[in-house]
């Protein structure tokens, strides 16, 4: 028999009890009935930044071209009228000029805050090859290598499908976005797609833990093997190896074409897919337009050090940009993942909540949904919405 | 003075008309500059005036006999053949046997030999002293033309293909037979044989029939694994260069799909892009595919949606890319689109990002009308498309080649586990075949059976296991060739 003091009993008792309680509750504000509310609380490889300054956490905002910086502005009202403890560190890229000094100073406020919320930049087409797409220069800097979006049907959307559910993986560094390409002879140009081992190694894995981590029964690797039998090939290859070390998970692979063909006819079949860069655009976007559209789904990018959150397509909507009809709830979405990413889940959930009561039951739509409400309409409903109170 | 009129294939499309006139020729023409049709028929204007006999044949030649008195003229006097004619490929030409060193007049002496020969040959082929001209092909076929030149039956390469393509086959006979379409099927099988050089290809006399007929339906054909040689339609591909993927994408009423309304053509470029199969292991590791982007391939494909735009009287013409990104490639093809586009004001033209197409399409595809593409985002558009109007069992599909080729076939594959069983649905090969008929210019018979077809879907009573009924493909063959001939 130990004979213990009298007063080390209760001593050894709470500190049990406390360190019980600071690794069950990370976040001290959680309650825990609002766990569960919506399980889109994504995980990614790195931790995010410790707060400073008494809590407040800073986050690199780039409003963007178009209805970026309508959307942003709303974003920062209604973070306010939360009281979120973020602060938005607002760096503008201006995309129309051709030096790249304002899309490196974004970066570098990236580096320094670790996480960012960021509107699209526009990319003139016309302009030569040595202007490079600002977002592309963006993602493959900070090395984002995953691209995540998560496409639901939500019940006060009308749509030609229901019940969807699909989580894409798309890898967002390489492939055709390599941009690199060339002119050997007048007429003829060659354009390169690289695909590399670690990184579709890493992209593999970074979808299966997330799999396994939502507790997602499916994944399924789009690919077009048969036509790019090394490129794919190799991109196939390395995810069947990651399969085999994650055995609850069922694998399957499908061409790209049929994928397509499949998602029009019958999308609920699908789960959660990984796949290359470019089979990874065409994919996204087709789910978002089976879901409701680009105002409706968010979109998070993810490296080992930063996190930038977007809308999941990433229009920049030049041509609804000021006219109050852009749809916020992709914006609002992202700065939900946003908090997240940051461990302020009461924040985000409640902001959630808020957000999906205005589409599904007050049925305030905007204009790309069918309805006549304005963008500032929808984000007032939004805090108007009953019992929209942090609970602590 | 002698010269030869040609018609070629292309300029033969109006009805053959035998017309004889008297023609005194005194003096050579001056050599044709400009070979278009209407400079050519100006010049037989003026022949025409002058009195020369002028015999059509049906199908390829009008050849014009001055009087007798006129001598043949010298080859550097006849106009230089135009570049649009028919290619060399088609021509076999057995290689010229080498030069052979003889004495100086024993050279002359064969070459006088040779050039009494060929005067005879000449005089006993044709009429005495026919006037011939070549008339250019720089009229190009449009994609539909107008009228069939020829009353008689057209001659069409059939390859039934594997799995049930046979049946397929067999059943869209059948319901040409009913309809009695003027089309005379020439049965080939096309199996990889290994050539002469080594190089993979098709049976010669598959190549010869295509070759004769241009126009060739297509069931499914095996794609194999490991078999050493490329697939099939690889191989077709680039025997007969077909450049020019076509998938109208029409929603069939009484095949209920989500999307109804849909009414759209993809034109997809088929021989480059991302499919040029150039790829390289750089280190271990690290692959790299090459995406090849050339201007002559972009031209050609923009060329050929805007004929098909205006000889289908569609509005609007778009080009998909992804310029954003691909800059120099996709550029290029935007550019080349851009040009052509001028010379079509009356169809619009716009451009879209392939990200933007995907969003809309799905969710609404009214708004899209012709699309022009590369290779990769056609493969997934046209897919994508056909999805909408219920898969690839529903949809057509025709190839188009550089010398009238056309290839027309059904998408979907082989179906091994039901061939035989009398279960397959011909709707896609029948819907590839009354494309094809509307492309050769009868649409009457084209009309009439996709009517048919459709009326039999609509009815739902005979329909085949895919398209949601359970009757055998011979009922739903019979119930088509049934209705085609209460049509008629």
């Amino acid at each position: 028999k130990i004979k213990m003091c009298s007063f080390v009993r209760p001593f050894l008792l709470s500190v049990i009890l406390t360190s019980m309680f600071s690794l069950l509750r990370s976040d001290p504000l959680l309650p825990p009935s609002t766990q569960q509310v919506h399980r889109d609380s994504l995980v990614c490889a790195s931790q995010p930044p410790p707060a400073q300054y008494g809590g407040r956490h800073t986050v690199t905002l780039i409003p963007g071209d178009g209805i970026g910086p309508e959307l942003a502005n709303h974003v920062r009202e209604l973070f306010r009228f939360c009281c979120v403890p973020v602060d938005f560190e607002v760096v503008n890229v201006d995309s129309t000029m051709a030096s790249e000094d304002d899309i490196n100073n974004a970066i570098m406020a990236i580096r320094r805050n670790g996480v960012a919320l960021k509107g699209n930049l526009e990319t003139n087409h016309n302009l030569p090859p040595s202007y490079k797409s600002r977002n592309n220069l963006l993602r493959t800097t900070l090395d984002l290598y995953a691209n995540v979006m998560h496409c639901q049907s939500l019940p006060g959307v009308r749509t030609r499908h229901r019940n969807i559910d699909i989580m894409i993986i798309r890898e967002n560094t390489e492939g055709e976005y390599s941009s690199l390409e060339h002119e050997n002879v007048p007429g003829v140009v060659e354009c390169l797609k690289i695909i590399t081992r670690t990184k579709s190694l890493r992209i593999a894995d970074y979808a299966f833990r997330t799999a396994r981590e939502k507790g997602r029964t499916r994944v399924t690797a789009v690919h077009k093997a048969n036509i790019m039998k090394l490129g794919d090939g190799l991109f196939l290859e390395c995810c069947k190896e990651v399969a085999s070390g994650y055995p609850e998970i069922t694998f399957d692979s499908m061409i790209v074409d049929n994928t397509t063909m499949q998602l029009v006819s019958r999308p609920q079949q699908f789960d959660v897919m990984v796949m290359p860069n470019l089979y990874g655009n065409v994919v996204s976007n087709v789910c978002a337009g089976l879901v409701g559209g680009p105002g409706l789904v968010p979109g998070a990018n993810y490296g080992e050090d930063y996190a930038v959150f977007e809308t999941g397509t990433r229009n920049t909507g030049k041509s609804i940009a000021n006219t109050n009809t852009a749809n916020p709830t992709a914006m609002l979405l992202a700065s939900c993942l946003l908090l997240d990413h940051l461990k302020l889940h009461a924040y985000a959930n409640m902001i959630r909540r808020a957000i999906l009561s205005t589409v599904t039951e007050t049925r305030l739509h905007t204009a790309d949904l069918g309805g006549q409400g304005s963008t500032s309409e929808v984000v007032q409903s939004i805090m108007k919405v009953k019992n929209f109170t942090v609970t602590f | 003075m002698r010269r030869r009129l040609e018609l070629s294939q292309s300029a033969a499309d109006t009805p053959a008309v035998v017309l004889v006139l008297v023609l005194l020729v005194n003096d050579p023409l001056p050599p044709l500059k400009d070979t278009s049709l209407s400079s050519h028929l100006k010049r037989l204007q003026l022949l025409v005036g002058e009195g020369c006999l002028l015999v059509a044949h049906p199908g390829r030649r009008i050849s014009v006999s001055p009087p007798h008195h006129t001598a043949a003229p010298r080859r550097s006097e006849l106009p230089s053949r135009p570049a649009a004619a028919p290619s060399t490929a088609e021509t076999s030409r057995a290689p010229e046997p080498g030069p052979v060193r003889f004495s100086r007049r024993r050279r002359r002496r064969r070459r006088r030999r040779m050039k009494r020969r060929r005067r005879s040959r000449r005089r006993r082929r044709e009429p005495a002293c026919c006037l011939q001209l070549t008339l250019g092909g720089a009229v190009r076929r449009p994609a539909l033309s107008s009228a069939s030149f020829s009353r008689g039956m057209q001659t069409v390469t059939l390859i039934p293909g594997d799995g049930i393509g046979p049946e397929i086959s067999t059943a869209v006979m059948k319901i040409f037979e009913a309809a009695k379409a003027p089309i005379r099927w020439e049965e080939r099988n096309v199996t990889a044989i290994k050539g002469p050089g080594g190089r993979w290809m098709i049976p010669p006399d598959a190549k010869e029939s295509m070759d004769r007929s241009k126009i060739g339906l297509k069931g499914p054909l095996k794609t194999p694994i490991a078999a050493g040689h490329p697939s099939m339609n690889l191989l077709l591909r680039k025997t007969f260069d077909l450049y020019a993927n076509v998938r109208p994408c029409v929603s069939i009423e009484g095949y209920k799909t989500p999307y109804t309304d849909v009414n759209l053509v993809t034109i997809r470029e088929n021989t480059e892009g991302e499919y040029s199969g150039i790829e390289h292991v750089i280190v271990d590791g690290v692959v790299q595919s090459i995406k090849l982007i050339t201007e002559n391939a972009s031209r050609r494909i923009a060329e050929y949606a805007f004929e098909y735009a205006r000889n289908n009287q569609r509005s609007s013409v778009t080009a998909v890319h992804k310029a954003n990104i691909m800059r120099m490639s996709d550029g290029l093809f935007l550019r080349k689109c851009r040009e052509v586009a001028e010379n079509y004001k009356d169809v619009k033209f716009t451009e879209m990002y392939l990200d933007t197409v995907c969003l809309n399409m799905v969710q609404d595809p009214t708004q899209f009308d012709v699309l022009v593409m590369p290779n990769l985002y056609g493969d997934i558009l046209s897919d994508l498309c056909a999805g909408l109007i219920g898969g690839l069992g529903v949809t057509p599909s025709g190839n188009i080649g550089a010398n009238g080729v056309a290839i027309f076939e059904s998408v979907h594959g082989t179906a091994p586990d039901i061939a035989g069983l009398d279960l397959a649905n011909p709707t896609a090969l029948l819907l590839s075949a009354v494309m094809m008929l509307r492309h050769m210019g009868l649409h009457d018979y084209g009309n009439k059976i996709q009517t048919a077809c459709f009326d039999t879907i609509r009815d739902k009573k005979v329909l085949t296991k895919d398209l949601g009924g359970n009757s055998k493909c011979s009922e739903f063959t019979a119930d088509i060739c049934r209705r085609v001939q209460d049509l008629d």
